[in-house]
């Protein structure tokens, strides 16, 4: 059964006094102009702060921000289908790297219109002009309907049979794994025609604009965050609807929704979508900051972290998805860099005090603390 | 060292967890800045056994030219940092060595995948990358700098050999490779090499199996199959890497493949891959690199030395009377960088550029190698290695002199 | 009267015989140094000189015999230096002059010869040439294998002998064949034709590939008897062949099976008695497969005299490192996360990367390579097309052994007897007195037990590094999963049946589609049949 975390059984703050004056509805608003200061920050920070400041961001910080922003937007998608709808999935990976490849796609053609240059896996597999198929994906318009066609279709296939069977809890956590583990396999094999392990790279430009500009970079990552705002902006709303609500009692108890008549599949069914479509979304753009995908996107232990990441920011809340990408994934980027040896001691401490104690992660924790002070009751 | 083994298996460990556990302390260089080089070599993940011999032939490199005064007045520093052989994160990792950390040039790369995933970005920072593998050529780009040989003057001696008598008059070709760029290239050239000289279609078999790739069993199998057919003697082209190279020589082995039977020319196999094999079954199969170590010239004497001072010096997991081409390739990479960067008198790439065109040093091999002035080729000599008992090479056969290296091979078309 | 009278035809016979001796005697040494200086010849006939050899290596005399065994051996392993003095040096310790066997004095800086291909074959069948008149059975009926197999190398005349020299009639049968093969090259159509019977009677793929060989000749084209006689014997060996490849099929299948069967049966035990999801169950097979190399470096350094016993001596070892690592994780972590099957998941990936990142950092993150202990080393044609190596044998019979111990463990011995009560109706169980608690930490250091097992068998047969544990865990829940949570039954089944068609998948299309193909089957039937092919009926 996935109950929610019962916030009576978890630890006390001492700061919870604090927490009272800053937990509550302001503060899961406020992450909005938050976002939206960091992205007008970028630009600024690179063009106008002069190098030898300490606000000033490198195009190598700024990409690393971008990037991380990605991962937030996808952790956003899974908090909605674990936290309010109850699904574990392990294997959003999917649908972030159906993006991810699609985004591929599209700069290869803008790549070979300009070069005339066939990619090489291409070449080394005796090809000599771009799959029709391919073709159609030469305009950012089309390739990104394209991509919700394609991941909708997915997602739903997948989730009509599953959820009509019934299917729920650890077998489908256990089931999302094998078949992220059977895509990036497939992938693997170059007969399949997307580059195999080599992946695809060597994209030239995107929407027109030279995808090696500092502007170009700077602007995808103002997307990222733009995105990202948009995206919990709507979702919040969706969870605070009514939809959300019947979300909340899916997840709970669904026999009983589904005793009072509620199609619990339909309703599990969109949100599995509409998560599949965010994450989808996210892949699209981390790929040009990145500039290369391989089938390591859609490897189990990425699906794996995702889920980390959620649990540690705090399942349920949506912004503890977002706080618990950026703080891990921030952490991973700096910690990789000075001490390789200790990230992983690190991240699997933390997990486990999180997982073990913090049930409602970081932020949930904090959040229950506080309305907790504030004699609530919940 | 057999007793010393059980117990350093356990006791160097924490040597190593204890020095890398803490922060790499800064190069103290004295009154000026050192030149910084990126070197991008795995220390994890499936093709650590190769790449951290060459970060550590990097080093020690490194140290030698510091010891005889640096360039330009300053002293080297190595940057490593570890790709954990994912392809993405060697270009993640070289738009940090070269954003970030400001380094001069990249030193690194083993697997074609890994060399281009890097391209792109060497490309767009304009930096240079010094690749120390043979590889399949088809590339050729100003901000990289290609140390080892393309197919044209290592495969296709070897492949020649195996055809004539004396090598057992290969007329089937049976091609088993790691699904990536290199083995795809090697074999799509080949096969069209094999149809100027008129081998049926009938007479290849190709086959590709994921990175890692440890079982065997049905590969061997349908190799015997393969050979059992008429149509003549037919041999193995091994173009697996990594931890495939021994699972597949032990199944071989097995399975009672002898290169008696169906000789096996492993293009990517060194010496580092039959560590813990018992090779007396291997004996006869065949590799080809520019450099064996048993090549005997007092040059080797001298590299052969000083590789194992430094491993008995700085206590290095690796095996101190072991030394393979790449190397050798990365030692003369950093080498002529040097050498250039002294003649350029500055580090940026394009001086070092057009200083490198026709710089050359002797290898340890004894060859006078030589920069090619337009392609950023080294010429290199060539040798064809036969596995011998003892986990080594023979060197069975050598080219006089330095060869002119192919970029574009013009067999590939005719596939 | 009888005179002593000079038998003048014995004096006559004894001074022929004395100078036969000294003139042989006198050869003796002069016709080895000729043999080495025309082998070594830049441009001489290898061949022939290597003739020579074989002929002194089965003559009469001891000596010769030993002599050229040992120069041939040298040749094979590269040990030979044809010096530019003219002198032929073994690389020995110390270097020997390879007329005398003596020591020499200063030893020549020249490189060894190195054998071409062809020159080694032609070495493999000298030496087996040699072989044919020794005194061990194994080494002769080797030697016969290797004769046969190099038929167009063989010297008939030294066959021939070695033949009628043979006491044992199998050896000899085999060749008899060798030399029939050889028949085929005759010009004689009658020989033709009984060769190709003899060839016939022995199905063996080198059989079918010579007589593949033969058929397209152009002088057989034209003979249309020899032609149906030859393509006849082609069909008969076809269809034995193909059964071969069936049972070689059918074989990898089982070893497949056997390790799938191996690597599920802990996580069977853990899924489905405790419901505990364990992300880290392949790094207990990697720790499995760890102790092993422990073990291994153990034995080669303090007990080298039984150093092939080290995959015995790792089988408890391994197990028991492994169940206490599992009931330390239990301890410490499961034991809070109980009903709630989602944070385990969690908790276990975290402890699979510390763990390996931890295995990373003491033993480093290159392959271990292992010694195959001498009883696992090759393989056994057991049928035409079908060769068995024994180290998958091996795993097959481990696998069978422990699966079991487990099945008799769970159904015979108390602590099954509480486990199995445990799951059914725990809260019951617990009325009655079982120590729930207790119970589950045993159950889960048996199944970590059981994966560390795992990892010992997987030492033979696959590459042993830190993260080899996550190629296994999707396999192993699949199968698990597939069987029905907690059945063992189940879990054999499924383990039999994915074995099986992976590897008829296999050849078809490679094994990486198999996996996907099979991966694809289990979700599928698992919509279908959520609870498994056998599910246990219990009441949480």
């Amino acid at each position: 059964m996935n109950t929610f975390p019962d916030p009576r059984t978890s630890r006390r703050f001492t700061l919870s006094a604090l927490a009272t004056k800053w937990m509550g509805q302001t503060v899961e608003v406020s992450i909005v102009p938050l976002l939206v200061l960091v992205a007008l920050y970028l630009p600024f920070a690179y063009f106008v702060i002069p190098e030898s400041n300490a606000l000033h961001l490198s195009l190598f910080g700024i990409n690393l921000i971008g990037q991380i922003m990605c991962f937030a937007l996808l952790a956003l998608a899974l908090d909605l289908v674990w936290g309010y709808a109850g699904i574990l999935s392990l294997g959003h990976g999917i649908f972030f790297g159906i993006g991810g490849y699609m985004m591929a796609i599209y700069l290869l053609n803008g790549a070979y219109a300009e070069t005339h240059v066939l990619p090489d896996f291409m070449q080394y597999m005796g090809a000599h002009d771009f799959p029709a198929v391919w073709k159609m994906l030469s305009r950012l318009d089309v390739t990104i309907v394209v991509t919700i066609v394609v991941t909708v279709l997915v997602a739903g296939a997948f989730g009509f049979v599953t959820f009509r069977s019934r299917i729920n809890g650890v077998y489908l956590s256990i089931i999302t794994q094998a078949l992220t583990y059977a895509l990036m396999l497939l992938l693997f094999i170059n007969d399949v025609g997307l580059g195999g392990n080599n992946g695809m790279t060597g994209f030239t430009s995107l929407a027109g604009r030279k995808l090696a500009d500092t502007s170009t970079q700077i602007g995808l990552a103002v997307c990222s965050c733009l995105l990202l705002v948009v995206a919990y902006v709507g979702v919040r709303f969706l969870a605070r609807s009514s939809f959300g609500r019947a979300l909340i009692a899916v997840r709970d108890d669904e026999a009983r929704m589904r005793f009072l008549g509620y199609r619990t599949h339909t309703l599990k069914l969109f949100a599995w979508c509409l998560s599949a479509v965010l994450a989808a979304f996210a892949g699209m753009l981390y790929v040009p900051q990145v500039g290369i995908v391989n089938p390591t996107i859609v490897s189990p232990q990425l699906s794996v972290e995702i889920a980390v990441w959620v649990a540690i920011g705090g399942r349920g809340t949506l912004i503890g998805a977002i706080v618990g990408a950026i703080v891990v994934n921030g952490l991973k980027f700096w910690l990789t860099a000075q001490l390789p040896a200790v990230w992983p001691f690190i991240l699997a401490a933390v997990t486990l005090v999180i997982v073990v104690y913090f049930s409602n992660g970081v932020w949930g924790t904090l959040k229950a603390a506080g309305s907790e002070s504030k004699g609530d009751g919940r | 060292m057999k007793r010393r083994t059980f117990l350093s298996a356990v006791g160097s460990g924490l040597v190593t967890a204890a020095g890398t556990a803490l922060p790499k302390a800064a190069f103290a260089a004295g009154a000026s800045d050192p030149i910084k080089l990126g070197l991008l070599f795995s220390q994890s993940g499936t093709m650590a056994n190769g790449e951290s011999l060459l970060k550590d032939t990097a080093l020690m490199t490194i140290d030698q030219i510091n010891a005889k005064g640096g360039v330009l007045g300053r002293k080297l520093q190595g940057v490593v940092v570890d790709p954990a052989s994912d392809w993405p994160m060697y270009a993640q990792l070289s738009k940090q060595l070269i954003l970030r950390d400001k380094c001069a040039a990249l030193f690194g790369c083993w697997t074609s995948v890994s060399r281009k995933s890097v391209l792109p970005v060497v490309e767009s920072q304009d930096s240079l990358l010094f690749y120390p593998l043979h590889f399949e050529g088809e590339e050729q780009s100003k901000n990289v700098v290609y140390l080892n040989s393309p197919p044209s003057s290592s495969v296709l001696p070897a492949i020649d050999y195996l055809m004539s008598d004396q090598g057992g008059g290969a007329r089937r070709f049976y091609m088993i490779g790691s699904d990536y760029v290199w083995p795809r290239t090697i074999n799509k050239m080949l096969k069209g090499y094999l149809k100027t000289k008129n081998i049926p279609d009938s007479a290849w078999r190709e086959h590709y199996v994921p990175f890692g790739q440890s079982n065997f069993q049905t590969i061997v199998r349908d190799i015997k199959d393969f050979a059992a057919q008429p149509g003549g003697q037919a041999i193995v082209v091994m173009t697996v890497v990594g931890d495939s190279i021994p699972a597949m020589f032990k199944e071989a082995i097995n399975q009672g493949v002898r290169a008696t039977d169906i000789p096996i020319l492993g293009l990517d196999v060194v010496d580092s891959d039959l560590e813990g094999l018992d090779t007396k079954p291997l004996v006869g199969h065949l590799s080809c690199w520019c450099y064996f170590q048993n090549v005997d010239t007092p040059q080797n004497r001298q590299f052969k030395s000083e590789w194992k001072n430094y491993v008995s010096a700085h206590n290095l997991k690796h095996r101190p009377d072991m030394v393979i081409d790449p190397m050798v390739s990365t030692y003369l990479g950093i080498n002529l960088w040097a050498q250039a960067a002294a003649k350029a008198q500055s580090i940026s790439t394009d001086s070092v550029r057009k200083a490198l065109a026709g710089q050359s040093m002797v290898d340890p091999a004894g060859y006078t190698v030589k920069m090619d002035a337009s392609t950023q080729y080294l010429w290199r000599g060539d040798m064809i290695g036969s596995i011998n008992a003892t986990q080594g090479f023979d060197v069975m056969w050598k080219s006089k002199d330095i060869e002119k290296p192919v970029p574009f091979s013009p067999f590939i078309g005719k596939a | 009267m009888e005179t002593p009278m000079i038998n003048f035809r014995q004096i006559f016979f004894a001074i022929a015989c004395l100078a036969l001796v000294w003139a042989t005697s006198a050869s003796a040494a002069p016709g080895r140094a000729a043999m080495l200086t025309s082998f070594c010849a830049t441009d001489g006939d290898k061949a022939a000189a290597l003739q020579q050899l074989v002929e002194a290596g089965v003559s009469d005399d001891t000596h010769e015999r030993a002599w050229a065994r040992q120069v041939v051996d040298a040749i094979r392993n590269g040990a030979l230096v044809c010096g530019a003095d003219g002198q032929a040096t073994l690389q020995e310790n110390p270097a020997l002059d390879a007329a005398t066997l003596q020591p020499r004095a200063n030893a020549p800086a020249d490189s060894p010869y190195v054998p071409s291909i062809v020159m080694m074959r032609r070495l493999a069948v000298a030496s087996a040439e040699m072989d044919l008149f020794s005194p061990q059975q194994d080494t002769r009926a080797t030697a016969a294998r290797q004769v046969d197999k190099f038929f167009a190398l063989l010297d008939p005349a030294v066959v021939a002998r070695a033949v009628k020299a043979q006491h044992d009639p199998d050896i000899a049968t085999i060749l008899t064949l060798a030399l029939a093969k050889r028949g085929l090259n005759s010009n004689v159509k009658a020989d033709r034709l009984a060769a190709i019977k003899a060839v016939a009677e022995v199905p063996s793929e080198t059989a079918r590939t010579a007589l593949a060989n033969f058929a397209a000749q152009d002088s057989v084209r034209s003979d249309p008897d020899v032609l149906d006689a030859v393509q006849g014997a082609i069909r008969h060996m076809d269809t034995w062949l193909s059964l071969g490849k069936g049972l070689s099929i059918l074989f990898s299948g089982l070893s497949y099976a056997g390790v799938l069967l191996l690597t599920a049966l802990g996580l069977s035990i853990v899924f489905g008695l405790m419901g505990v999801i364990n992300l880290a169950h392949g790094e207990f097979i990697m720790i499995g497969a760890y102790a092993t190399y422990l073990v291994e470096r153990f034995m080669q350094a303090y007990l080298p005299g039984w150093f092939d016993a080290y995959i015995f001596v790792a089988i408890p070892v391994a197990f028991m490192i492994c169940a206490a690592c599992g009931m330390l994780l239990e301890f410490f972590v499961i034991r809070f996360l109980y009903r709630r099957p989602l944070e385990t998941l969690l908790a276990t990936w975290a402890v699979s990367i510390a763990l390996i990142k931890l295995i990373q950092v003491l033993f480093g993150s290159q392959n271990v390579e292992f010694i195959t202990p001498g009883f696992l080393n090759g393989g056994m044609q057991v049928a035409p097309g079908f060769f068995v190596t024994y180290n998958r044998v091996f795993a097959i019979v481990l696998a069978v052994l422990i699966f079991a111990a487990t099945f008799a463990v769970v159904r015979f011995t108390k602590l099954g007897l509480l486990m199995r009560a445990t799951t059914q109706l725990r809260d019951m169980a617990r009325c009655l007195g079982v120590p729930a608690e207790r119970v589950d930490r045993i159950a889960f250091g048996l199944g970590a037990g059981l994966a560390g097992l795992a990892g010992v068998v997987l030492t033979q047969i696959a590459s042993v590094n830190p993260s080899m544990g996550t190629g296994f865990v999707v396999d192993s829940f699949m199968v698990v999963v597939l069987g029905g949570a907690g059945s063992l039954a189940g879990t054999v089944v499924s383990s039999l049946a994915l074995g099986e068609i992976n590897q008829f998948i296999e050849p078809f299309y490679g094994a990486v589609a198999a996996k996907v193909a099979v991966l694809l089957l289990i979700v599928l039937i698992i919509q279908k049949r959520p609870q498994g092919l056998f599910a246990l009926k219990t009441r949480v």
